[in-house]
C-alpha cells in the first residue's frame, strides 16, 4: 500500500527529451492507467517509478519518502512486463518463489504464499511446468503471479496485454480488475489501448511527448477533453474536429465565441435524419455495422463527420440526410489546441 | 635449357647456411668453372636443418634423392641400417686428412665418405683475465676469482661428456661391447659418469660455473666478463664480436685424474648416396672438395677443414684461433656412428639435469636413464599369428553385411542412382581423406616397425602394442613416459584448461557487457586476436617469454624483484607455461560464445530478476549462468576435446620438459614415432591414437547424454 508522488520527473537520453517534467499523485489503492501513442514517455515514467531507469531531475517520492535514487530493490515495487520475462529455466513455483528466496523469506512462508497466489490466479495446476509448455494467456497469470506473490507496495504494469489476442485480452483485463478489487493495491498501469484505460482506469494520465496532457477520471476525460489531442485521443470512434468557421459558414454550428479555432463534436452527439426539415443535408459515405450500433461517415461539403445511430436507424450509404448537433454537446478548442469553455 | 639439359648434372644436398653456405656455393662454382667444358655441372640444393634427416631418409629410397651429401658423420650408423649410403670406390689417403678424421668415415674396411671438416668443442678464454691458456682445472679455478671461471651448456650431454671422458668413464662408446650392433648395450651408470656428474655439481656449488646454463646464457657471461673461459665449439666464431679479447686453447685436464678433458668429434663428411645416377661424377667432386676446395671453405666459411695441405695456405697458418681447434683435435673422441646413440642423447641429457639439480643423486639419475635406453634397444617383439586376427575381422564383415542385407528391403529409398552420384564427391574426399587414413592407422597400431633399408619392415604383433601400453609394462606407472601418468596429465590439463576459459571467457563477457563500459567495441576486438592468431605463433611467443633469461615473465619478476625461474625445469612450472599459453589461446572462444549467449538473454528478465530484489550476485548466480549454460556446455565438450589434444601448445611451449612428463597423449604418441632415440615405434604410436581415439569417442557419447539430458 504506498502513495507515489511525481514531481517535475525530467528524463532524456542524450540529446532526446522524453519526459519534460512530470508531476503526478497517486494516491494509496487508487489504479493509475498512464495512457498515450507509442514514444509519449508513458513506459519511460514507469520504468523510473520501478527504478530501472535514471532520472535527470524531478523526484519521486514513495509514501512521502524520496526514492527517486534508491535503488529498485529497497523500493519494493512489482512489475508486470509485456513480455512476461519469467525465468526461462524455473519452473512456475519456482518463478513465484523467487522473489521472496532472493529476499530470504522463510520457506513455509513461501509456500504458502505461492499457493496463495496461484490459487488467486488459478494456476495451481501449473506449478510444476516450465514457461515455455504454458500458454500466452497462462504466462500472463504467472508473471502477475509472480509481482502478487511479494506483496509489494504497488504493482506497476508495461502494457501486459498487448502481447495476447483480442478475446483473451478482454478477458484478462476483467481478471485485473477483479485482482485489483481484492488486492486494494496501488496500480500504475500503462497502455497505449484507450478502451483498456477507459474500463480499468480510477484516474487516467494522459500523455503526450513527454508532457501530461490531462490528469482525470475516465468520465472528465471523455466528457471534458483538456485539448484536442486529449480529445482525439480517447473515444470511439474518433471525435470528429472541424474548423470553426467553415463549421459555422455551412450551418453546422451558430456562430460561436470569440477565439474558438476548431470546434469537436462526439459521434453520438451528431443527430441524423432523414424525414425533419432541421439540418444541414451530407451525404452518407460510409457505414461500419458494429452490430447493435453502427458508426456512419458522412461528408458536409469538404468536412467529414462521424455519427453513431443504433443499426436499425442507419441509413443507406450514397444517400442523403440531414444532420445537426445536439446542443450543448460542442466542445470548442481555440487556436492553440486549448479547451475554451 | 638446352644447354642444361646436355649437361650431366650432379646433385649435392647440404643443410649450410650463412657464410657456410656462401662458401659451399663458391667451391661448387670454382669447380663447374673446371667440369663444364667436361659437359659435368655440380648443383647444390640447400636443405632446412631440421628438415635435413627426414627428408633424406624419404628422398633416397624412392630415387629422388641427391647424388651426394653433406652431413655429421654421426648418423652414417644408421645410413647404412637404412641402406641410404655408399662407400667410395676411392679409399682416401688417411695422411692427407687431418688427424684421425678418415678413420672416423671408415667401417669394415670400407670408407664411407670424405672428411670435409669437423667440429668440436674447445676452451675460449679471455685474454684480458687469463694471460695464458689454463692448462688445468685447478689452474683455471686459481686464476680467477670473483666470478665463473667457466661457462657451458651444462645441462647438455654433448658438453657434459668432456668430464665424464676426463674422468675415464669412455661414455657410451667404451661400454659397447660385441662386434654386431644387436648385442650392443650402452650404460650410463658407471663409477666414472657418477663421479663426473657430482664434480660439476661441486663446482656449481663453489660458484665456479653456473650449475644450469644454456649455451646462450654461457655465451653472455662470456662476452660480458662475467666468466672468463668458455666451452665452445667452431659454430661460436662468427658470434663474438672482433672486439672481444679472447683465444682458442685445448680444454684442459681434470686436475682430479690427471687426464684431459677430452670433447667429441664430429667428422663433417661428403657422402656418397646409395641411390646415385653419376657416382663417378659425384665421387670426382666429393675428391675434389674435400681435396683443394678446402681452402675456399676455410677461407669463406671459417670451417676446420679437414684437408692438411690447406693448413699450409698463409691465410689459415696465421690463424690463432683455428690453430686452437687444431691442437684441441688430437684430443676428442670421435662420436660413436651406431644408431644406439640416437637412444641415448635424450636419456643421458634427462639424467644429467636432474642430478645437476639435485632432484636424484646421480647414480639414481643414471639407472633411470639405462632403464629408459635398455627399454628403447627392446627387441622386436614376436611375430604373432595372424589368423585368428584375420577370423574376427572375416566373422566382423560377415555380420556387418548381414546387418546391411537384412536392413535394406526394410527402408524404402527412391531415386535409383542420382543420389549416389551427387554424394560421391562428399563421399570420395571423406573416404581418402578421413577413412582410409583412420583404418591404416589403426591397422598400424597392430605392427612393430624394425627400421632398415626402403623404409623398413613392419611385423604383425597382433595386440602386443595395446598390452604393452595399456599394462604398463615397460616402464612403471608413475614413470612420465608410461600411459597412465601421460593420461593424468592429459585429464589434469583438460580439467584446469577448461575451467579457466570458461571462467574467464564469461567473466570477460560479463564485464564486456556492462553498458558503461567505454570502447567496448575495441575491447571486444582485441580480446580475439589470440584467437585469430596462429596458435604456433602464438606458442612460439609464450615459450619465448618463458625464456629463462630472455623472457618478460621472468623480467617481470625481476622488477618485483623475484628470482627468475626456470619454467620448463620443474613440473608445475612447465604445466603452468603450458596452461598460461593455451588459457590465452583458449579464453576468446568462450568470451564470444557468451556474448551470444547473453545476447539472446531478454533484458526484461533480469529487469524482474531486480525488481524481485536479487542482488547483481544473485542474478549472475540464478538467472545469468543458468540461462548461459545450454549455450556454454557444446562449447565446453568442443573445447575438451581440442584441449586434450591440444598437440601445438604442449610441443612448442613446454617440448613435454622436464623428462617428457609435461606430454599429453597426444604428443607422447608422436614421440614415439618420431623422436629421436624412441626407437621409430609407429605401432606403438598407432596404438596410443587409437586409445585416444576411443577415450573421445567415449568422452562425446558421456557429454553428449549429459546435454540431452539436461535440455
Amino acid at each position: 500500500m504506498a502513495r507515489i508522488t511525481i514531481e517535475g520527473l525530467k528524463k532524456a537520453h542524450g540529446e532526446t527529451e522524453v519526459l519534460r517534467g512530470i508531476s503526478l499523485d497517486i494516491a494509496d489503492g487508487e489504479l493509475m492507467v498512464l495512457v498515450g501513442p507509442s514514444g509519449c514517455g508513458k513506459s519511460t515514467l514507469l520504468r523510473c517509478i520501478a527504478g530501472l531507469e535514471e532520472t535527470n531531475g524531478g523526484r519521486i517520492l514513495l509514501d512521502g519518502a524520496d526514492v527517486t535514487h534508491v535503488e529498485p530493490r529497497a523500493r519494493d515495487l512489482a512489475m508486470v512486463f509485456q513480455s512476461y520475462a519469467l525465468y526461462p529455466h524455473l519452473s512456475v513455483r519456482d518463478n513465484l518463489a523467487f522473489g521472496l528466496k532472493m529476499r530470504k523469506t522463510p520457506a513455509d512462508e513461501i509456500t504458502r504464499r505461492v499457493a496463495e497466489a496461484a490459487e488467486m490466479l488459478g494456476i495451481t495446476p501449473l506449478l510444476d511446468r516450465l514457461p515455455r509448455a504454458l500458454s500466452g494467456g497462462q504466462r500472463q497469470r504467472v508473471a502477475m503471479g509472480r509481482a502478487v506473490v511479494r506483496h509489494p507496495k504497488a504493482f506497476l504494469f508495461d502494457e501486459p496485454l498487448s502481447n495476447l489476442d483480442a478475446a483473451l485480452r478482454g478477458q484478462m483485463r476483467l481478471e485485473i480488475a477483479r485482482l485489483r478489487d481484492r488486492l486494494k493495491s496501488t496500480m500504475v498501469y500503462v497502455t497505449h489501448d484507450q478502451v483498456e484505460a477507459m474500463t480499468l482506469a480510477d484516474r487516467i494520465a494522459i500523455l503526450d511527448k513527454g508532457v501530461l496532457q490531462q490528469l482525470g477520471t475516465p468520465r472528465t476525460l471523455y466528457a471534458r477533453p483538456a485539448n484536442l489531442f486529449v480529445a482525439r485521443f480517447i473515444g470511439t470512434p474518433e471525435m470528429s474536429v472541424l474548423p470553426a468557421d467553415r463549421a459555422t459558414a455551412v450551418g453546422l454550428v451558430r456562430p460561436l465565441g470569440e477565439g474558438t479555432a476548431q470546434v469537436g463534436v462526439r459521434a453520438e452527439d451528431v443527430l441524423v435524419a432523414t424525414d425533419v426539415a432541421a439540418g444541414v443535408g451530407a451525404r452518407v459515405e460510409a457505414i461500419e455495422e458494429l452490430g447493435w450500433e453502427s458508426i456512419v461517415h458522412l461528408a458536409v461539403q469538404e468536412l467529414r463527420l462521424c455519427a453513431r445511430m443504433p443499426s436499425t436507424q442507419a441509413p443507406n450509404r450514397g444517400g442523403t440526410v440531414l444532420v445537426s448537433f445536439a446542443p450543448d454537446k460542442l466542445h470548442c478548442f481555440g487556436a492553440d489546441g486549448a479547451r475554451i469553455g | 635449357m638446352h644447354l642444361a639439359a646436355a649437361l650431366l648434372q650432379v646433385v649435392l644436398w647440404h643443410a649450410y647456411r650463412a657464410g657456410e653456405e656462401q662458401a659451399i656455393n663458391q667451391a661448387v662454382a670454382e669447380y663447374n668453372a673446371l667440369a663444364r667444358p667436361r659437359g659435368v655441372e655440380v648443383r647444390a640444393v640447400p636443405v632446412p636443418f631440421d628438415a635435413y634427416n627426414q627428408k633424406r631418409a624419404s628422398a633416397i629410397p624412392h630415387g629422388n634423392g641427391p647424388d651426394l651429401f653433406i652431413a655429421s658423420h654421426d648418423g652414417l650408423g644408421e645410413w647404412r641400417r637404412d641402406g641410404l649410403v655408399a662407400p667410395m670406390r676411392l679409399s682416401p689417403k688417411a695422411p692427407d686428412f687431418m688427424y684421425g678424421l678418415v678413420a672416423a668415415l671408415s667401417d669394415d674396411g670400407k670408407t664411407w665418405g670424405l672428411p670435409l671438416a669437423w667440429k668440436s668443442l674447445a676452451l675460449y678464454y679471455r685474454t684480458d683475465q687469463l694471460s695464458t691458456p689454463p692448462r688445468t682445472t685447478d689452474e683455471l679455478f686459481a686464476a680467477v676469482q670473483g666470478h665463473y671461471a667457466l661457462a657451458y651448456e651444462t645441462g647438455s650431454f654433448y658438453y657434459h661428456a668432456i668430464w665424464l671422458h676426463a674422468f675415464g668413464g669412455l661414455a657410451i662408446e667404451a661400454r659397447i661391447d660385441g662386434s654386431s650392433s644387436s648385442t650392443i648395450r650402452p650404460r650410463l651408470a658407471t663409477r666414472e659418469g657418477e663421479r663426473a656428474i657430482a664434480w660439476v655439481r661441486a663446482q656449481a656449488e663453489r660458484g665456479r660455473l653456473p650449475g644450469d646454463a644454456s649455451s646462450t646464457t654461457a655465451t653472455q657471461l662470456f662476452r660480458d666478463g662475467q666468466a672468463a673461459s668458455l666451452v665452445s665449439g667452431p659454430w661460436l666464431l662468427g658470434e663474438l664480436p672482433a672486439s672481444l679479447p679472447y683465444a682458442v686453447a685445448p680444454l684442459p685436464i681434470l686436475s682430479e685424474t690427471g687426464q684431459a678433458a677430452r670433447p667429441y668429434l664430429t667428422v663433417e663428411g661428403i657422402f656418397l648416396s646409395a641411390r646415385a645416377q653419376h657416382a663417378e661424377e659425384a665421387e670426382r667432386f666429393a675428391t675434389w672438395l674435400a681435396g683443394p676446395g678446402a681452402i675456399t671453405r676455410a677461407v669463406a666459411g671459417r670451417q676446420l677443414v679437414a684437408w692438411r695441405a690447406a693448413w699450409e695456405d698463409p691465410r689459415l697458418r696465421g690463424d690463432t684461433v683455428l690453430a686452437g681447434f687444431r691442437a684441441q683435435l688430437e684430443s676428442t673422441i670421435s662420436l660413436p656412428t651406431d644408431p644406439v646413440m640416437g637412444a641415448i642423447w635424450e636419456p643421458a641429457q634427462e639424467a644429467l639435469r636432474k642430478a645437476l639439480r639435485g632432484d636424484l643423486s646421480p647414480h639414481d639419475a643414471l639407472v633411470g636413464a639405462d632403464r629408459r635406453i635398455t627399454l628403447a634397444l627392446a627387441p622386436p617383439p614376436p611375430a604373432a599369428d595372424p589368423r585368428p586376427y584375420l577370423g574376427v575381422l572375416a566373422l566382423v564383415v560377415v555380420l556387418l553385411g548381414v546387418w546391411l542385407a537384412r536392413r535394406k528391403p526394410s527402408e524404402e529409398r527412391g531415386g535409383g542412382l542420382a543420389p549416389w552420384g551427387y554424394l560421391s564427391p562428399a563421399m570420395i574426399c571423406l573416404v581418402t581423406l578421413v577413412f582410409v587414413p583412420f583404418a591404416l592407422g589403426a591397422a598400424m597400431s597392430l605392427f612393430h616397425h624394425v627400421p632398415g633399408p626402403n623404409g623398413g619392415r613392419f611385423v604383425f604383433v597382433g595386440l602386443d602394442n595395446f598390452t604393452r601400453l595399456l599394462g604398463s609394462t615397460e616402464q612403471p606407472i608413475w614413470d612420465p613416459l608410461s600411459f597412465y601418468f601421460t593420461l593424468l596429465v592429459t585429464i589434469l590439463w583438460t580439467a584446469v584448461n577448461i575451467a579457466l576459459h570458461v571462467t574467464i571467457g564469461v567473466g570477460l563477457a560479463l564485464l564486456l557487457r556492462n553498458p558503461l563500459l567505454r570502447l567496448r567495441g575495441m575491447y571486444r576486438v582485441l580480446l580475439i586476436v589470440p584467437w585469430a592468431m596462429p596458435s604456433y605463433i602464438t606458442a612460439l611467443v609464450w615459450k619465448g617469454m618463458f625464456h629463462r633469461q630472455l623472457g618478460a615473465i621472468n623480467a617481470l619478476l625481476g622488477l618485483l624483484g623475484i628470482a627468475p625461474v626456470a619454467w620448463f625445469a620443474h613440473f608445475w612450472t612447465s604445466f603452468a607455461a603450458n596452461v598460461a599459453t593455451n588459457v590465452w589461446l583458449g579464453f576468446p572462444f568462450m568470451m564470444v560464445v557468451t556474448l551470444g549467449a547473453l545476447a539472446r538473454i531478454p533484458s526484461e528478465v533480469e529487469e524482474a530478476a531486480i525488481l524481485d530484489g536479487a542482488t547483481s550476485w544473485q542474478r549472475l548466480r540464478h538467472v545469468i549462468l543458468p540461462l548461459l549454460r545450454p549455450a556454454l556446455m557444446p562449447s565446453v565438450v568442443l573445447g575438451a576435446v581440442w584441449t586434450f589434444n591440444m598437440f601445438n601448445v604442449v610441443f612448442l611451449v613446454s617440448g613435454g620438459e622436464p623428462d617428457g612428463g609435461t606430454e599429453l597423449l597426444i604428443s607422447q604418441a608422436y614421440r614415439w614415432a618420431f623422436s629421436p632415440g624412441r626407437g621409430q615405434r609407429y605401432g606403438y604410436a598407432a596404438a596410443y591414437a587409437v586409445v585416444i581415439f576411443l577415450l573421445l569417442w567415449a568422452q562425446s557419447r558421456l557429454s553428449r547424454r549429459l546435454t540431452e539430458t539436461e535440455a
